[in-house]
């Protein structure tokens, strides 16, 4: 059981710490792009942020399963429910 | 100048959001013929997915012009720390507080997350060089 609980808080860490690792670079290179972009064409500005906004969306869209993933694991585990019942 | 110029980006976050909404709402309302408790949780899967998107919406487009930039990027920096956090939270009162069918919770997760990759194409048909 308590290998279980490791294995699962280890598991959820890596799973969270490396979906914000990889959205925070991600947003990096989405956030200067933006800059960039918004300084050689000002007037493309407004229309650029929504498509940063629209490519944000799919960005993270794989952390936020992670996220809920990592959740479950943590806070209605199946393998602690497989090893009780 | 940057408050009007806001308007058309925060109008077209909140068309996305508004789709996202009206998918998981109509698949919660076939989940109804699985049962009460399987539509209740699609539903707040859908809501896990949707309430974060538009706190993100809220701070992306507090923003807008060429001038302020990097307000707009701090702007994103903020609403994407706001939307992890708030999406955890979420998570952790569904999975804690709530009698749900996890299946379904993550069904209506990933109903809302599909819609949110759909909606591009949809407005992409609409003019983009639109006056603002």
């Amino acid at each position: 059981m308590e290998t279980i609980l490791a294995m699962t808080a280890l598991g959820v860490t890596l799973i969270l710490g490396l979906g914000a690792l990889g959205t925070a670079i991600g947003f990096g290179i989405l956030g200067g792009k933006f800059i960039e972009a918004s300084a050689r064409q000002p007037e493309l500005a407004p229309q650029l942020q929504v498509k940063m906004f629209l490519v944000a969306g799919l960005l993270d869209a794989v952390t936020m399963i992670g996220i809920g993933i990592g959740m479950w694991f943590t806070f209605a585990s199946p393998y602690l429910a497989a090893l009780q019942g | 100048m940057s408050h009007s110029l806001s308007k058309y980006g925060r109008a077209a976050a909140f068309k996305v959001i508004a789709v996202q909404s009206a998918v998981v709402i109509i698949s919660a309302a076939i989940a109804l013929f699985w049962g009460f408790k399987a539509s209740l949780s699609i539903l707040l899967g859908g809501a896990v997915s949707v309430l974060p998107s538009l706190a993100f919406a809220y701070f992306a487009f507090r923003h807008s012009g060429a001038r302020s930039s990097q307000q707009v990027v701090k702007g994103f920096l903020l609403g994407e720390a706001i939307k992890f956090f708030l999406t955890i939270v979420l998570f952790i009162l569904v999975f804690k507080f709530a009698s749900v069918m996890i299946g379904a919770v993550f069904i209506g997760f990933g109903v809302a997350l599909v819609s949110y990759w759909l909606v591009p194409f949809v407005l992409d048909r609409q003019p983009v060089n639109k006056k603002v």
